[in-house]
């Protein structure tokens, strides 16, 4: 779906793409980006800005559709490690 | 134009430079009278008030009274300097009004999205909050914080009241783990690439797929796929290759760029990997 249908704009989305960039350094050289979240490789095959609605995962059985965009003013909080989190050098994932 | 009850808008500052330029003018008002001690507003500190029009003076006479009122002669006064001052401390008013609100736009900026999410370890709803240089995803079990203007994302456990920082450094040996396990793989003894191909086939299928695939240097075959609707992308599937189960036939290395979905325009389809 088109970024500006959804009443964005492409800077209000950026960190996304920047998120998707630096989390793309953690994977082998082999297996490249992430392609599923990577804005600018979506925006080549059609060409216009867009955002996925719909995403499915088989492999992973996965599923994720887009119910709601709103803009309001955010917390700085929500930014920010809560205090009396314990740093750890390995998060159980189970 | 003398009684005008706004001596400072830009239409009478304009008829009076005009009106200055033609012969026989009239002379330029005097100066307003320093206002008597009873005038003065209680508490308002006439040092303070003489300091900020001095600088005020000092500030505008280079820009603004030189260019609205085209006479340089008559801005020493201080009765033209001080109805300047006004203006511009005016004029600085708005600026600072003007600033305040530029400066407090990003706040305004926040982007929130929610999903619906059904996988393996997380279902129910994915709320992103988005702002220009950071970024905050809450699932049900976990929520993520990006900060790109520290390079760092945390993961966080809310249960446990933990979380994890990452690096781009940390990523990046990440990235290069694979090329050191093929190694290690490498320089292992018989008995313990042995050990090793038991505890492989210990593991869960899809876990011991994944690390086959690290081994033989290959990335997993997933496509994209889009449906159009009013000719707008509404839809991105990236299923596995029916015909390989989802694993890469290819003994090669795939390249990033291998990764960028192309077009398939026939088959009204993007193939996001080879």
């Amino acid at each position: 779906m088109r970024t500006s249908d959804l009443g964005l704009t492409e800077d209000d989305v950026g960190s996304l793409q920047r998120f998707n960039d630096f989390m793309g350094q953690g994977l082998p050289q082999e297996l490249g980006a992430f392609s599923t979240v990577d804005r600018r490789a979506f925006e080549k095959l059609v060409g216009y800005a867009a955002h996925p609605v719909h995403t499915e995962i088989p492999t992973a059985n996965m599923q994720m559709t887009l119910e709601n965009v709103e803009k309001k003013p955010l917390s700085p909080d929500l930014f920010e490690i809560p205090a009396g989190y314990e740093e750890d050098s390995k998060l159980a994932t189970h | 134009m003398a009684d005008d009850r706004y001596p400072l808008s830009p239409r009478i500052r304009l008829l009076r430079a005009m009106r200055a330029k033609l012969p026989g003018a009239p002379s330029e008002p005097p100066p307003a009278r320093p206002p008597a001690p009873d005038e003065r507003t209680p508490g308002q500190s006439a040092a303070c008030w003489s300091a900020i029009e001095v600088a005020l003076c000092a500030l505008s006479s280079s820009q603004k009274i030189r260019r609205t009122t085209g006479r340089e002669s008559s801005l020493g006064t201080s009765g033209q300097c001080r109805r300047q001052s006004l203006e511009y401390a005016m004029r600085l008013s708005v600026f600072a009004v003007v600033l305040l609100i530029a400066t407090a736009a990003p706040t305004l900026a926040g982007t929130v999205m929610t999903s619906e999410a059904s996988t393996p370890k997380i279902s129910g709803k994915v709320v992103l909050y988005i702002e220009p240089d950071r970024l905050r995803v809450e699932t049900s079990n976990y929520v993520s914080i990006f900060r790109a203007d520290q390079d760092t994302a945390y993961l966080l456990k809310p249960a446990d009241r933990k979380f994890v920082r990452l690096t781009s450094e940390q990523l990046k040996q990440l990235a290069d783990a694979p090329t050191l396990l093929r190694e290690t793989l490498k320089s292992m003894s018989p008995e313990q690439r042995a050990r090793f191909d038991e505890h492989l086939k210990s593991l869960p299928p899809a876990q011991r797929a994944g690390v086959e695939r690290i081994i033989a240097g290959q990335a997993a075959k997933f496509e994209f796929r889009e449906y159009w609707r009013n000719g707008e992308l509404r839809q991105v599937e990236l299923p596995a290759d029916r015909q390989t189960g989802g694993r890469s036939t290819s003994r090669k290395p795939l390249r990033r760029a291998h990764l960028r979905p192309r077009l398939d325009r026939g088959r009204r389809r993007f193939v996001a990997a080879l």
